[in-house]
């Protein structure tokens, strides 16, 4: 590590768990890029309520960063969240009481009530978006809370991309059981559908679902398992898949609880065996690190560990009018809907042709990826750099 | 799982002729092989983008064509619509030589899902047909009248292979067939083709001109090796696949002990559940067999699985 003078009021906050990976990384890069650490504001103290007392002087950037993969964040979050009114209460998504919430265990892979987890992480964006309203500092954001709580919901976010007219799978609706979907799927004419948990992240609790003449099957990581307080839902690193009416039936009525927007499936095209998906980083409106995710399945997610793809290789065969129009395409969905944000990470599904390409998601957390370079630099010195050069402004580094 | 299209068919390269493609036509009809496919989203549908592809004149040199997938995002929609309009097209494909029906990869249709339908009166209508292949059997016929005159290969792709289709491709009349490729597939995917279906096959009264017979992706091919020992068939191949299938040791000790494979030019066990030991053996006994793509050989004979198994 270069040498770091502490007396020098960080330019740069972040609101992270500070023991995670995201935050290290982009420490990491600061401190390389600029020679200086970042001020870490930890969610589990903006969740407490005493951070602003802790905070000090404001930096000049203001970074969010997930409060993902911590148990104390999580269970704040669900805690806050039981006290939150759903503007949707008519839909009943899956809830849990306060009182259940404080003696739940840590469970990795238990997928909690994601819409109640959403709504006290929509409230903690919204405070932190009128705190810096109230102080001047909107500016100040790498990427503004509104976008980010908009990239959580994808529902939202689908709708707003659409709009914009960039192209998305299309959407079928939001679907609370089983029979709803399949009457959207009627209407809509699709046999083939992913449901996508609105406010999920990464693979946790998407289910792939088709309907053939006779029969009927679905392809998840999630695991129901019946407890003497109901169903509970687990999320696997492996897909399973389900087939029959009875089963796929009980899983979609299970994960319908979780709000999620029921896509098209877009035929992927296939790399290597293996059908793929993109991510796509668009840091200051350009795109520029791109990783191609493996599938074994329908699913394609780095984290079900099928591996990556050759993306030059991908290039050649999309050829470059095709791959260019790819990239435009998710330089279009920022600058279209979220032109405040600095950074996002993109899903894009090139389709079964190699030649037209569609956004399936934006991820506001999409940029940890390890070891995927841009012209030499990773995706937080890109940021890093990008920042600056939006709004130059002098920054003190006791490297130069 | 597929995940593939054809990049190449009968030695010549496929190209897709699609929504976008179909606009600006194609310049080379008689040395490439078109691929046509509609979207998921149907749109243009097959006959618009059919009567686009036969629109250019010089789309008569056409060799040969694939078709992809057809049914949209519904896969409860059946080939009679393609077989249809190839039919109506007769006249203005004279030089067609070659028809491929279902090329779609996992991602579009699972394979047990593709719904083929009569295809017999494609065999009418072209008589010069040289090269028949399917992928995908659920209500795949020749309508109990399987002859062609000059039918030189015929392939079947699925994931089960419905015994009754089998018995349809044994009782045909094919003299001009050289090359027979079946995937028997999986029982779970209506896979239930036997050895005592096969022996016929094996016996070597049937298709006097075949030198290439293809027994693919099958659950019984342990048995077919086994069985393989003292069949007349061989004393006529040229090549023989076994491939994507859940061969292991014990057919592989088959197939080693079989002095009638070592005159065959072309072996292919691809995809397989051989030990190390007895791949070994099969390529010091038989130089240039194809033993690519081992799955695991300790894999619990219960839980071998074929490569495309729905």
């Amino acid at each position: 590590m270069p040498s770091v003078n502490e007396s020098v009021n960080p330019d740069f906050g972040l609101f992270c768990n500070p023991e995670s990976r995201r935050a290290e990384g982009f420490s990491v890069a600061l401190g390389r890029t600029l020679r200086q650490r970042p001020k870490l504001i930890h969610w589990e103290q903006v969740l407490a309520g005493d951070w602003e007392e802790r905070l000090g002087e404001v930096p000049r950037f203001l970074r969010l960063e997930s409060p993902g993969r911590n148990w104390r964040v999580e269970q704040r979050l669900l805690l806050l969240g039981a006290a939150i009114e759903d503007e949707e209460i008519s839909h009943n998504w899956r809830r849990l009481p306060a009182e259940v919430v404080t003696s739940l265990p840590d469970e990795p892979g238990r997928v909690w009530p994601m819409r109640q987890w959403f709504l006290a992480w929509r409230r903690t964006l919204e405070n932190l978006s009128q705190w810096a309203r109230q102080h001047g500092l909107t500016s100040r954001w790498f990427c503004p809370p509104e976008d980010v709580a908009c990239m959580f919901d994808k529902w939202k976010c689908q709708i707003a991309l659409d709009a914009a007219g960039i192209a998305v799978p299309p959407a079928l609706g939001l679907p609370r059981n089983f029979d709803e979907l399949w009457e959207l799927m009627r209407q809509a004419g699709r046999r083939r559908v992913f449901l996508k948990p609105c406010h999920g992240s990464s693979a946790s609790g998407v289910v792939a679902l088709e309907a053939g003449k006779n029969d009927i099957q679905a392809f998840s990581t999630l695991e129901l398992t019946e407890t003497a307080n109901g169903l509970e839902l687990h999320n696997n690193r492996r897909i399973r898949k389900w087939r029959g009416a009875a089963g796929v039936r009980k899983l979609v009525d299970a994960v319908c609880g979780e709000r999620c927007l029921a896509q098209a499936w877009v035929p992927k095209a296939a790399q290597s065996g293996s059908p793929f998906d993109l991510r796509v980083v668009v840091i200051g409106g350009r795109a520029r690190h791109v990783m191609m995710r493996l599938g074994r399945g329908p699913m394609t997610n780095s984290q079900l560990l099928g591996g990556k793809g050759d993306v030059e290789l991908l290039r050649q065969k999309m050829g470059d009018e095709a791959w260019m129009r790819m990239l435009g395409l998710c330089e279009s969905a920022m600058t279209r809907c979220f032109p405040l944000s600095l950074y996002a990470g993109l899903d894009v599904l090139v389709e079964s042709n190699f030649r037209t390409a569609r956004i399936s998601e934006v991820n506001a957390f999409g940029d940890l990826l390890p070891r995927v370079l841009h012209e030499g630099r990773d995706t937080y010195t890109w940021e890093i750099e990008e920042c600056l050069r939006r709004e130059p402004v002098q920054v003190s580094s006791t490297g130069a | 799982m597929i995940s593939e299209h054809a990049a190449e068919w009968l030695g010549y390269p496929v190209k897709a002729f699609d929504a976008e493609v179909s606009k600006n036509g194609v310049a080379d009809y008689a040395k490439t092989i078109h691929r046509l496919a509609i979207d998921w989203d149907a749109n243009p549908d097959l006959p618009t983008l059919f009567s686009r592809f036969l629109a250019d004149p010089a789309s008569a040199q056409t060799p040969a064509i694939i078709i992809g997938q057809f049914h949209g995002d519904d896969p409860s929609l059946g080939s009679e619509e393609v077989v249809q309009l190839l039919v109506s097209a007769r006249d203005k494909l004279p030089n067609l030589r070659g028809i491929f029906i279902g090329d779609m990869v996992t991602e579009e249709n699972e394979v047990s899902w593709i719904i083929q339908s009569d295809v017999a009166p494609l065999l009418t209508a072209f008589p010069n047909l040289e090269h028949l292949r399917l992928r995908g059997t659920a209500e795949l016929t020749f309508g109990g009248r399987l002859g062609h005159e000059k039918l030189k290969s015929l392939t079947i792709e699925t994931g089960g292979l419905p015994p009754r289709l089998f018995r349809e491709v044994m009782e045909s009349h094919l003299p001009a067939l050289q090359h027979l490729e079946l995937w028997l597939g999986t029982t779970s995917y209506g896979g239930d083709v036997t050895l005592a279906d096969v022996q016929p096959l094996l016996a070597g009264g049937l298709f006097p001109a075949m030198n290439h017979l293809g027994l693919r992706d099958s659950e019984i091919v342990d048995q077919i090796a086994v069985a393989l020992a003292s069949a007349p068939v061989l004393a006529r191949l040229e090549s023989l696949d076994l491939s994507l299938g859940t061969l292991s040791d014990e057919g592989g000790q088959a197939l080693l002990d079989n002095p009638a494979l070592k005159r065959l030019k072309r072996l292919d066990l691809h995809r397989h559940f051989l030990s190390e030991e007895m791949m070994a053996a099969l390529r010091k006994a038989y130089p240039g067999v194809n033993v690519e793509e081992p799955e695991d050989s300790d894999t619990d004979p219960d839980d071998r699985y074929v490569a495309v198994g729905e």
